[in-house]
């Protein structure tokens, strides 16, 4: 019941905090010099063209009302049109949201796994060589680009071993994508029982989730290296052990109460990623959100950097609401 | 004589963030203390004893009630300025915390002189008392905080209290994170500052022995109230209220057969101070309770002079023990104790053995 | 708390006098503080023994190396602390010796720890039922069913007021003085044979405090288990303890019967103790030297030789034996204080 009232309390700020958001990109996204109409119509056009154009798009009306124009349009369901793609952004989105998410998704998981089984390990014997692999670990993949990583992967396994398929997309060219049911080839390949449209789907993202996974793995293992020793040195472990309670358990109820800390930073990086994965979505040609919001900017293309801009912010604040309900979960202290 | 330090009707309320409830820290403080007096004040964790001195020094406003430095309600005072004169100080129980690790023993000793507007040399001459007055090198004056003993900080905390000259010191706890070695020390220079400058003390404590010696006049709080106040050792030696009489009972004097005598041994631990009940607020853990108890809050009762008490029962609660001045016999027996010579050296015979033990 | 001492006294002082096998002998005990210019020796050859059923009293003040001892005789010295000499027999074995999984199986089994400030010794994220059913379903392999139904009895057991809504309770739920009963209900739910008392009381208000002792008594008496007492408060010692070990820098001073200890005290650390409880100016001046400077520490000696009043050249050349000066009280002096 808390947590009812606890979640309407939270979603009733979530509108006013999306508006915020979307104000503040707006202005941005305006400030960005560089007139679409121009960049449209290409170096021949004459001026009354692009004065027409102006006109047709909305431009030569004051910035406010621009604002409240876009906003009436969202409300309609309406995210404005591309002009590079020709096609409404809603519609590119709803194809290429779901492959960064995928990818993103795949990828913490990935970091997850490595960074809390390192971080546990090296925790437990603080001068072993497991911490001490981990501390290396933790500053290289803090200081690799992860680009560059990506073209190491490519040149490794593609180039060099053939095991990976080219690095050209979410699928190989001659397989058919399965029937879109969520947008992520891998689930609705398996859903339409397409086996084979699941491993190609699955091989295309074998590197770019180790790129971002085992480059993102390294905030995750420090965070979760520090609580852990934090709490392996606390009294209540201590009486543990003082108690004879066996190592397993001892370590298993310090990362019970060290998960707070590892969910904190995991909700971090999910929200940052979306965005933070453009450049591994552009070397893998991957086609997803990011890659398509960065070339909005490149080309004062202002609708799918709006749009993006208003996706990643409603994905952030449920992940931000599910990680305070999460917190809940784990720690008894905060539900009073 | 003419009290230092009048409180009367001292009300505390906490309102408690994200509900209708509050906390009633203090409820219904009225005490004063004369100019040279200490006066302990007593009891266990949640008592609001420590709340009772932060009011007093400033640091909580209080809810209802006035508090009084030498006839003029504090609140004017510090309108008008005159509270930077440093005449009301205090020392706190943890003495690494309230040192600023950065910070030269000397600089924090010298701190409260500054809004005194003190030229530069009255300042060093006045530090350099203080360090004298609680009998610390002056080499100290340079040292930082982490260089002394808990014992040190502590004297630090009272020369920094006293290098304004103040007429009223409020001590909360200001030895109950010391060893007992320390602890002796910090009461035997509290006392000895006491004589030579007529300064009064509001100690607050849980530790009773201790409160029984440094105070002329003791109040034991409970639930923040002040179930019993008087002269200290007609309070020690016969207890008018259960609840002293049952804190005293707990006392574990460094002595195998002697012990103080009580007819009641408090059950339980102090109920919450947020819903507080109707009649007396010990009638839930008291021997003593009867039904009236449970109804009707018991008002002050004069029983000696000076000697004020809430109990219905208190005649009864007095006579149930033999009044007793367990702490005077224990000094005694333990002059006696001490009072053996060492030999001149340890016998031959025994210079080589070794324990079994 | 008035119980154990009118009846309990006859009883305490019959414990003293039948020497039998001891249930623990520490034996010269030596543990070693790296540090990054010297070592630190924190114990220093610590001799002790506890027979079945006593309780012994060791008071120190901070920093005499009581947490050390208590943790060390357990096998796990505080870090960065590492067991230099000595050994910890029980039940006849040497358990320093024992491969860590044997030695885990009698911690908390066999040997038990109560410790100070137990609300921050307790698992925030587990329930006190939970925790306390570890224990026995640790220790004993007991099924959970039993190892609850173990853990709500004990839960009885140590007067925790409506135990069927604690079981559920959440550590910052509790009290202080709760929290000290639900870790007394762990140390004790598999019925050690000794128990470890590791300042448990400090922190505690005075009649909380009053309260834990007589459970800890009654408990302990009913199992009848052994107990290692270690406080710094001495006046705990005097009503609680059949013998009474004073700690000083590492070292005990003095080891004696409770009587002797507290009416015939032969150290002069000992006294100093004593004279700075009884508020007796005059006895605090005769038996200590007040601390002005920084102080010194002599390296080789007696090591309290720098604070006492009645030190003498040979004091600080030579370290005094634990001598035993009359049947069962022994001190670490060379000139100690008797009866003549």
């Amino acid at each position: 019941m808390r947590v009812l009232t606890y979640l309407a309390k939270r979603l009733a700020f979530v509108i006013p905090q999306l508006v915020g958001i979307i104000l503040v990109s707006f202005l941005l996204v305006k400030s960005i010099p560089g007139d679409p109409a121009v960049l449209m119509l290409g170096p021949t056009a004459t001026p009354d063209a692009i004065a027409g154009l102006r006109q047709s798009l909305g431009l030569d009306q004051p910035l406010y009302m621009q604002f409240f124009i876009y906003l009436k349009n969202l409300l309609h369901g309406d995210l404005g049109t591309s002009w590079q793609t020709t096609r409404p952004v809603l519609d590119d989105l709803i194809q290429r949201f779901p492959a960064t998410l995928e990818l993103v998704t795949l990828s913490l998981l990935l970091a997850i796994i490595v960074g809390v089984t390192l971080g546990v390990y090296a925790a437990r014997r603080p001068n072993g060589w497991i911490a001490r692999l981990s501390d290396a670990y933790g500053l290289s993949a803090g200081a690799l680009p992860d680009f560059w990583f990506a073209l190491v992967l490519i040149f490794v396994f593609y180039t060099v071993l053939h095991w990976a398929p080219a690095p050209l997309g979410r699928i190989d060219m001659v397989v058919i994508p399965p029937m879109p049911i969520t947008g992520a080839y891998t689930i609705d390949a398996l859903l339409a029982g397409d086996l084979e449209a699941f491993w190609s789907a699955l091989s295309h993202l074998a590197l770019p989730v180790l790129t971002l996974g085992l480059l993102n793995a390294g905030p995750i293992l420090k965070m979760t290296q520090a609580t852990m020793e934090k709490m392996l040195d606390s009294d209540f472990s201590r009486y543990e052990v003082l108690s004879g309670v066996p190592q397993r358990l001892v370590v298993r109820h310090a990362l019970r109460n060290s998960l707070p800390s590892v969910v904190t930073i995991i909700s971090v990086l999910y929200g940052y990623l979306i965005g933070g994965a453009v450049l591994v979505e552009i070397v893998f040609s991957w086609g997803g959100a990011g890659q398509y919001a960065v070339q909005g900017v490149l080309n004062s293309d202002i609708y799918p950097v709006l749009g993006f801009v208003l996706f990643s912010a409603i994905f952030s604040l449920i992940v931000y609401i599910v990680v305070d309900l999460i917190y809940v979960l784990l720690d008894p202290r905060i539900s009073n | 004589m003419n009290a230092i330090l009048t409180v009367e009707n001292l009300f505390k309320r906490f309102p408690i963030a994200g509900s209708k409830q509050v906390v009633q820290a203090i409820n219904d403080v009225s005490f004063s203390i004369q100019a040279g007096e200490t006066l302990g004040l007593v009891g266990e964790s949640g008592s609001g004893k420590t709340t009772v001195g932060r009011c007093i020094i400033g640091l909580l406003e209080p809810s209802a009630g006035t508090i009084r430095f030498k006839g003029k309600p504090i609140a004017e005072r510090r309108k008008s300025g005159e509270a930077v004169t440093g005449s009301v100080q205090f020392v706190f129980q943890e003495p690494a915390e309230s040192l600023d690790p950065r910070m030269k023993i000397g600089i924090s000793i010298a701190e409260p002189l500054l809004p005194m507007k003190i030229d530069r040399a009255t300042r060093q001459q006045r530090t350099l008392e203080a360090i004298r007055l609680v009998r610390l090198d002056p080499d100290l004056l340079d040292a930082y905080p982490s260089e002394l003993s808990a014992g040190q900080q502590q004297r630090v905390g009272i020369a920094r209290a006293m290098v304004t000259q103040p007429e009223l010191v409020v001590l909360d706890e200001p030895t109950s994170a010391l060893d007992p070695t320390a602890r002796a020390e910090i009461i035997d220079l509290l006392q000895r500052i006491q004589a030579e400058r007529n300064t009064a003390y509001l100690f607050i404590s849980h530790d009773l022995s201790t409160v029984r010696f440094i105070s002329h006049r003791v109040a034991v709080m409970y639930l923040g109230m002040i179930v019993e106040q008087g002269d200290a050792q007609t309070v020690f030696n016969r207890p008018h209220h259960p609840y002293s009489s049952g804190l005293l009972s707990s006392v574990l004097l460094p002595h195998p057969h002697l012990k103080i005598e009580s007819s009641v041994s408090l059950k339980g631990e102090i109920p919450s101070p947020i819903n507080l009940p109707k009649g007396c607020f010990l009638a839930s853990r008291c021997p003593f309770v009867i039904d009236r108890c449970r109804v009707e809050m018991p008002p002050p009762t004069v029983v000696g002079e000076g000697h004020l008490v809430h109990c219905f029962r208190h005649e009864e609660v007095a006579a149930s023990v033999p009044a007793s001045d367990t702490f005077n016999v224990f000094m005694r027996e333990a002059e006696k104790i001490l009072g053996r010579r060492a030999i001149e050296a340890l016998p031959a015979e025994l210079q080589t053995s070794e324990t079994r033990g | 708390m008035s119980k154990f001492t009118a009846t309990l006294e006859k009883e305490l002082d019959a414990r003293v006098a039948t020497p039998a096998a001891p249930l623990v002998a520490i034996k010269q005990l030596s543990v070693e503080f790296p540090g990054s210019t010297e070592t630190k020796q924190v114990l220093k050859g610590l001799s002790l023994s506890v027979q079945p059923g006593e309780i012994v009293g060791l008071v120190g003040e901070s920093g005499a190396g009581k947490t050390t001892l208590a943790r060390s005789i357990l096998g796990v010295p505080p870090a960065p602390g590492r067991i230099s000499g000595g050994e910890v027999v029980f039940e006849g074995r040497n358990i320093l010796d024992l491969p860590e999984p044997e030695l885990r199986k009698l911690r908390g089994r066999r040997l038990s720890v109560v410790v100070p400030n137990p609300r921050a010794e307790l698992n925030p994220t587990a329930t006190i039922g939970k925790q306390i059913a570890a224990m026995a379903r640790i220790h004993l392999g007991v099924s959970r069913k039993e190892a609850m139904r173990m853990a709500f009895a004990m839960l009885r057991d140590v007067q925790i007021p409506d135990p069927e809504r604690r079981m559920n309770a959440y550590p910052h739920e509790l009290s202080g003085g709760m929290a000290q009963r639900v870790v007394i209900a762990m140390a004790l739910i598999c019925s050690p044979a000794f128990i470890i008392s590791d300042d448990a009381t400090s922190g505690l208000d005075v009649t909380v405090q009053a309260q834990i002792l007589s459970l800890l008594e009654r408990l302990a008496a009913d199992n009848d288990s052994a107990m290692l007492f270690i406080t710094r408060d001495i006046g705990i010692t005097a009503h609680f303890c059949s013998r009474v070990a004073v700690l000083y820098a590492g070292e005990i001073m003095e080891l004696a019967p409770r009587e002797d200890l507290f009416l015939r005290p032969a150290h002069p650390y000992t006294l100093m103790l004593l004279a700075a409880f009884s508020h007796s100016p005059k006895l605090r001046d005769a038996w200590s030297v007040p601390e002005t400077g920084r102080r010194e520490t002599s390296a080789k000696g007696c090591s309290y030789a720098g604070r006492c009043p009645l030190a003498q050249e040979v004091c600080r050349e030579r370290p005094p034996p634990l001598a035993e000066i009359s049947p069962g009280h022994f001190a670490r002096c060379h000139f100690p204080v008797v009866d003549r």
